[in-house]
Order: structure tokens, then sequence, then C-alpha cells
């Protein structure tokens, strides 16, 4: 029996490979978040949290805390997925439902293709010369000439971010709903037919709800690949630590217009604190990595209670 | 429910070649034959369900209750066709609701009256006699059912639409012994409101509740008839292997 002990020697062989590689990535993993808990733990405090960033980051020991960043990051997050799952869920709809494996679905299929191959800094460079124009005012604030004229709008906003973040999560958010829409049994969508449902009711009705963990999977990809990014934030949300609208920017007759102003991000306040990228305080930029991969998990938690709860009743018995 | 020359395929590749079926009222009419051999095709043909298939083409006509089914261009009228037609499949499909959401949706979609008519409705059907074995459980998740218990509710379902037919596309094979034997008790106490076509691959179940059986083959009718000639002394060579089992003749 030589061939069948061999077949063993492999087997176990394959086994071991795929284990060190399992174990590989789980010790880059850990790596990661214990060196960023290790270097930003001291920089870690109530205050940190609570406080707004200095207006400065380049001298050591500034930078102050990470409250508007905290902020940003969650409003550039809701504003991009608010766009973005609406018009994912119908293109999903369309591509699991109706497109004909003809030119229309092959089309669509084919830019959401290239839509996610884009880099993000390309998305930003190209939000930017759109947003810049003198229509897109609404979106962030005028630039005068010196006569009062409005010669083109600033382009950098939390909106136009959040526009262009909503561009850039398009691709990955319709490709997770869409598979997650066509594992749904086609005798749901049949069966409400087969009852009279239209078809539109059927799918709306019927096989969208089946799919609400996918749909909540895809849409937490998308916001995580949104409190991640830096390009866009840096392009399009202007290179600012603070928040630049009027003062109190948290009071609500400013709402709009800090929404229509810069600011900053988790993801820009630690490019501005470090030093590999603007200033020279290491810890508050490992201290505010700290805080975006703990707000990426709590969003993943998050997701998965949602999931479970949409799809509770349903699997399992 | 009558059907006269019906031809029907998939982009130009045939399912069905020239089936003649007529289904007389109040009697359960059983589709045998191998899988592949059309029945299920012309099952889902008779209440359109097909349309949304592409490439789906049929020749010949169809009548439900002296209505030509093809003839309907409207897509509201077809809407209205499949209501007056309840239809079951080899899975239980419940939809991803509650017992009573289930039992409503039908009710929702097309007459739109009142909530209180719907329960009423629905109680009076005693779930098809899953109420008793709920124990009024009803916002319990369809999906929490046995199979068994959901495809009574699948049943139950489609009885809320006032159907008079009753499409059934292998209901009993995914399910166990005592489900099959309620779902059959079901039916036979169906049969004197409603007229019952079911694809089976169960011989015994075919020969146990059918009044009628057609044989199919390749997509065509090999033979039809009463149910207890057609298996006690089929005229057909094929029929003959088919229901003892043979493997060809």
């Amino acid at each position: 029996m030589p061939k069948y002990r061999n077949r063993r020697a492999s087997s176990a062989a394959g086994a071991l490979y795929a284990w060190l590689t399992v174990a590989m990535i789980a010790a880059i993993c850990l790596l990661i978040v214990v060196t960023v808990a290790f270097m930003g733990k001291d920089a870690v405090s109530i205050d940190f949290l609570l406080s707004e960033p200095s207006a400065s980051a380049l001298g050591a020991g500034e930078g102050g805390g990470v409250s508007t960043p905290i902020v940003g990051t969650v409003i550039l997050t809701l504003i991009g997925i608010a766009i973005a799952l609406p018009v994912s869920l119908a293109t999903s709809i369309y591509m699991a439902y109706y497109a004909r494996r003809g030119v229309a679905g092959g089309a669509i299929g084919l830019a959401v293709d290239v839509l996610a191959g884009v880099p993000t800094v390309v998305i930003a460079l190209f939000a930017l010369a759109v947003f810049t124009n003198p229509a897109f005012t609404f979106l962030s604030t005028p630039v005068e000439t010196g006569s009062g004229i409005v010669e083109r709008a600033y382009g950098r906003s939390f909106l136009a971010a959040g526009a262009a973040m909503a561009v850039m999560i398009l691709p990955f958010v319709v490709k997770s709903i869409t598979e997650a829409l066509r594992a749904v049994p086609q005798e749901y969508a049949d069966g409400a037919m087969a009852l009279g449902a239209t078809k539109w009711r059927a799918v709306f009705r019927v096989s969208v709800p089946a799919a609400r963990r996918g749909i909540v999977t895809g849409a937490v990809l998308g916001m995580g690949r949104i409190m991640g990014d830096t390009a866009i934030v840096w392009l399009t949300l202007g290179g600012t630590l603070r928040m630049t609208g009027p003062q109190p920017w948290y009071a609500p007759s400013n709402w709009l217009d800090t929404l229509r102003n810069t600011g900053g991000t988790l993801t820009s306040y630690i490019y501005y604190t470090s030093p590999a990228g603007e200033g020279d305080n290491p810890s508050a930029a490992f201290g505010a990595s700290l805080v975006l991969i703990a707000v990426i998990i709590l969003l993943n938690i998050a997701a998965s209670v949602l999931g479970r709860a949409g799809s509770e009743r349903g699997r399992g018995r | 429910m009558n059907a006269s020359g019906i031809s029907a395929g998939y982009f130009g590749t045939g399912a069905l070649f020239d089936v003649n079926l007529s289904v007389p009222e109040n009697s359960i009419y059983a589709l045998i034959g191998p899988s592949g051999c059309g029945k299920s095709t012309f099952l889902r043909s008779v209440n359109r369900l097909n349309d949304h298939i592409r490439g789906f083409r049929l020749e010949g006509e169809i009548t439900v209750g002296g209505q030509p089914v093809y003839a309907l261009r409207d897509p509201r009228r077809v809407r209205e066709l499949r209501m007056g037609i309840g239809m079951i499949f080899q899975r239980p499909n419940p939809l991803p609701m509650t017992v009573m959401q289930n039992m409503l949706f039908p009710y929702r979609e097309h007459i739109r009256g009142r909530r209180e008519d719907a329960v009423e409705l629905a109680m009076e059907l005693r779930l098809a006699g899953l109420l008793d074995e709920l124990g009024g459980r009803l916002n319990t998740h369809a999906e929490r059912l046995s199979g068994g218990q959901q495809q009574r509710l699948c049943i139950a379902r489609a009885l809320m639409l006032d159907s008079k037919l009753l499409l059934l596309d292998e209901p009993c094979s995914a399910l166990d012994p005592v489900s099959t034997y309620r779902i059959e008790d079901l039916l036979l106490n169906l049969k004197s409101t409603h007229t019952i076509i079911m694809v089976t691959h169960n011989m015994e179940q075919a020969r146990r509740i059918s009044d009628y059986t057609a044989f199919f083959w390749n997509g065509r009718i090999v033979e039809s008839g009463e149910s207890e000639r057609l298996f006690a002394s089929p005229a057909e060579a094929l029929t003959d292997a088919y229901v003892r089992g043979v493997r060809e003749p």
C-alpha cells in the first residue's frame, strides 16, 4: 500500500500548509493590533477622546484630541453610505432580477468592475474637478474673486467628500448585495408570483428582505472602506485638522454649514500627527489609529448583531 | 383545465410536443414520468409562471375554466389568472415572514380588503389543520415550522385566494411519510371544492389518491386515463415498464 501511505503524507503536508498559512495571517493581524495598541495606549484617554485637535500638529506634544476627527469619520461614513446604499440596492436588484445577460447587464457588470479598479486618489481628483464647478457651490463654499463674483466652488467639504466616497464604495457594495440577492432561493420569488404578486412586489417584498443579512454585510463593507480611506479625505475634505465651518460646529443652526465646510477624520488626523505624514507626534497618531480600529470593530459587531436580528427568525430552527 | 396541442421549449430546445390533456373538475390528476420529461414545464405553463424565464415559448391553447390562458395580454389579467390558481412547489416555500403574514400575503397583494376579513378567512381555513397543531402560535416565523407543516402552510396560503385549481409540483418529495400522508389526506378533502393537478415521482402516491393519471415521456404524453385502469393494465408498453419500474420495454 505504498500509494496509500503517500497520499496520507501529502494530505498531512496539505493540512500543515493550510494551518501555517492561517497561523501566519492571524499572527500578522494580531501583530498590527498589538503594536498599535501598545504604541497608542498612552495617548488614549477620556480627555484625548473628548477634546478637539489643536491648530497645528507640527511641534512635539501638539495635536490635541480626536473628538472632531471621530465625528468627521462618522459624518463622512453616514453621508457616503446614505448615498451609496439606495443606488447600490437598486443596481443590484436590476442585476440580479432584471438584467438580460446580453448587452445591458454585461455593460453594467463591466462598469462596476472597472469602477472597482479605479484608485481612490483618482476618484478624489475627479470629484474635486467636478465639485469645484460653480454649479456645485451648494455642496461646499463659494470662492469669490476680489470683485465679489463667485468664480468657482471650493469643492472640498463633508458633502463633496461623502459623494466621492459613495462613488468609491459603490462597486463593492453592488457586488456584495448582488451576490446576496442571487443566493436567495428562486422559490421565494416564484412562490410570491404564483400567489399573484407582480415581479417587482415579489422581489421587493420577499427576496430583498430575505437577503437582508447580505445587504447589511455589503453596507458594512462599504462603511469600513470609507472609514479607512485617506486619499479622498485629503483631496476633497481639505487638509484641515479642525472643523472649519462657523463655530460652534455642533450647534444645530450651524449643522448645514458644518457639512458644507471642511474638517478632519481619524485618517487625516493620523496623517497630520504622524512623522510619516506632516507632524511629529507618533503617540497621538497611534492613539488615533487605535480609536479607528476600535470604531471599525464596533461597527462590525453592530452589523453582525443587526444581521442576526434580521435573520434569526429566519434561519435555524 | 383543458390543454390542446401544447408545444413548448426554451431557446428552440423542445420541452413539450403536442400535449393534449383534459382535467375534469373536482378530480385529482397525477402527472408521472421521469425527470426532465416536461411535467413541470407543463404545470408551470398553466399559470404562465414560465413567462419570466427567458427564451420560453409556447404554442397551443390552455384554458382554465373556459378562459384561454395565453390569450391574456394585460399583465394585470395574468395576475388575476394566477390568483385563481394555487401553486405548490417541491420545496416548501414559505415566505420569510410569520405564519400569519404568510397567510395574509396573497390577500394583501390583491384583494386589499380589511385585514380582519383576511384573518377571519385564515382562521376559517384552520390553516389546513395547522392551526390546532401550532396551538395558535401564528406569530412563529414560518421557516421554523417542520417541512411538512411548511408545505401545509403553503397549501393553506394558496387556498386564501379562493382558487378553484391547484397545481402541485412534487409536493411531497421532500417530506417524510407521515407528513406525506397528512398532505394526501388534505388533498383528498380539497377535492370536493378544487381541481388538483399534481406532478409526482411517487407511483404509489399517484395510485393512492389520483383519479386520473397522465404518463409523460420525453415531452409527450404516452398514455393518460383513469388511474385505476392505467396502473392495473397500461395500454402502452412504455407505461407498463415505467409503472412497474422496469428500465426499458
